[in-house]
């Protein structure tokens, strides 16, 4: 379900253009203000139609000033929740205001908006559900400190057998959902470090996930929230969180085939 | 020797609780802090002076005398954050059964070691450390399960709020300016002033 995908395939521009005007691209954001504002002069220059939120988690730094001046929807969390209820909270809000298509792309300009038209291709393409992508598939392969190469391959490794397919970067933050997800996600998605999990649950309820090969940037600022303790950390809780959510029950109200007959009209 | 003992423990229990009804609102948590100290001092001496008759006997003098002593600060100090309202009803009754569970232990040592014995086959000392033990681990899993759900119910709200304060927002551009501070303005002033200080 790999997707090489060509961006010449949304030719289209007129339905590129729709497809923009019913998107959502939401943004975690957690003390960015060096690299928030470029992202958004960014975003605002490829893509002027497309809605941006930007949701600040307690940042201690300008962050949602920043946002605000750039003319964004700025959600404002009270109380700092980690990625995890942050995508949750930009779900709800998504699903309150009934858009079709949502983006995550990290406030951190590592992920740059030029591929999202790559994200939707292979959407398309795919007839997936959720695109992902991945800095570990195209020609430009990315490399990071080797512990984390080796984690990231282990994980990869364990989430590719949840999936039955395989994933090759599964804590890759730079994803497309279309509204079934969408609504999924706004009802239950994990806590911290949510990315590989979403993706076990995701399959687990039918939704068709796909990778897309994307070049990503280096940090424009700000540091990773994950350091070296971290690290192990984020291996092991996503590594039980993988193993308890197979012994689970999937709840059938969120399955891809219920979603679809709610949400049809 | 024994029966004097037990006579010590009960007599504690009822000078303790006098001095928990009777004591100055104020200080009543320090005084049985103070009331215990004496009372370990008083039982140390009392072990010390048995040493030379029967080791054995001291051994379980000693240990009946540290249990009262916990079981006594976990039920005063229970009592007294539920009374500065630190702690729920519910998590106190918890407290109190361990409290409790330990009295019955130091006052009855001979009664649950028979039958501890004929349940479990344990001796005194393991005994007690292991129901203590067991007790402690069962409070910190039902902490951590509490911690959870509360985690859960933040985030909850924390999302809501945000929602809402982004609806009030857009509200507050739909209607004419009436001149009022709006939504993140109020969020700014509102983070500027102190937060009220908490009655005494």
């Amino acid at each position: 379900m790999l997707a090489h995908s060509d961006p010449n395939r949304y030719s289209n521009a007129r339905l590129m253009t729709e497809w923009i005007q019913e998107s959502l691209l939401l943004i975690p954001a957690f003390n960015e203000e060096a690299s928030l504002g470029a992202l958004l002069d960014e975003v605002g220059t490829l893509f002027p139609a497309l809605d941006v939120a930007v949701i600040n988690d307690c940042s201690g730094d300008r962050t949602a000033h920043v946002a605000r001046t750039h003319g964004v929807v700025v959600l404002d969390l009270p109380c700092n929740l980690g990625v995890g209820g942050v995508m949750q909270a930009g779900f709800e809000y998504a699903c309150a205001r009934d858009y079709r298509y949502v983006m995550r792309c990290d406030g951190d300009g590592q992920h740059p908006p030029s591929e999202i038209p790559k994200l939707a291709a292979a959407m398309q393409a795919n007839n997936a559900d959720v695109v992902i992508g991945s800095r570990f598939l195209g020609p430009h392969a990315y490399t990071s400190t080797p512990w984390r190469n080796v984690g990231i391959a282990g994980l990869a490794a364990l989430l590719s057998y949840a999936c039955r397919q395989r994933v090759t970067d599964p804590t890759s933050g730079f994803q497309l959902i279309n509204r079934p997800a969408l609504h999924f996600f706004a009802k239950t998605y994990p806590s911290d470090y949510p990315e590989p999990e979403s993706l076990a649950l995701l399959t687990r309820q039918g939704y068709r996930v796909c990778e897309t090969a994307v070049d990503f940037r280096a940090r424009q600022g700000g540091c990773s929230s994950i350091g070296k303790r971290a690290a192990l950390f984020y291996a092991m809780k996503v590594t039980l969180a993988l193993l308890v959510d197979r012994a689970r029950a999937a709840d059938p109200r969120f399955s891809r085939q219920n979603m679809l007959e709610q949400l049809a009209p | 020797m024994k029966a004097l003992l037990e006579l010590l423990s009960v007599g504690l229990v009822l000078i303790s609780g006098l001095l928990f009804v009777a004591g100055r609102k104020q200080n009543r948590f320090i005084a049985s802090c103070w009331l215990l100290l004496g009372v370990a001092l008083v039982l140390f001496l009392a072990g010390v002076t048995f040493t030379a008759q029967d080791k054995m006997m001291t051994m379980d003098l000693k240990l009946r005398a540290v249990t009262g002593l916990l079981s006594f600060f976990v039920l005063i100090a229970t009592m007294e954050a539920v009374r500065r309202t630190q702690m729920r009803e519910r998590y106190a009754l918890l407290w109190l059964g361990i409290g409790l569970v330990i009295l019955v232990f130091a006052i009855y040592p001979t009664a649950t070691i028979a039958w501890l014995q004929k349940v479990t086959g344990m001796q005194y000392v393991t005994a007690i450390v292991v129901v203590i033990f067991g007790f402690l681990l069962l409070v910190t899993f039902h902490f951590s399960v509490e911690f959870s759900r509360l985690h859960d119910k933040l985030g909850r709200l924390t999302r809501r709020c945000a929602l809402l304060e982004r609806r009030i927002e857009e509200l507050e551009h739909a209607v004419p300016r009436s001149g009022k501070t709006s939504a993140h303005q109020f969020h700014a002033l509102e983070k500027s002033t102190p937060p009220p200080s908490r009655p005494a």
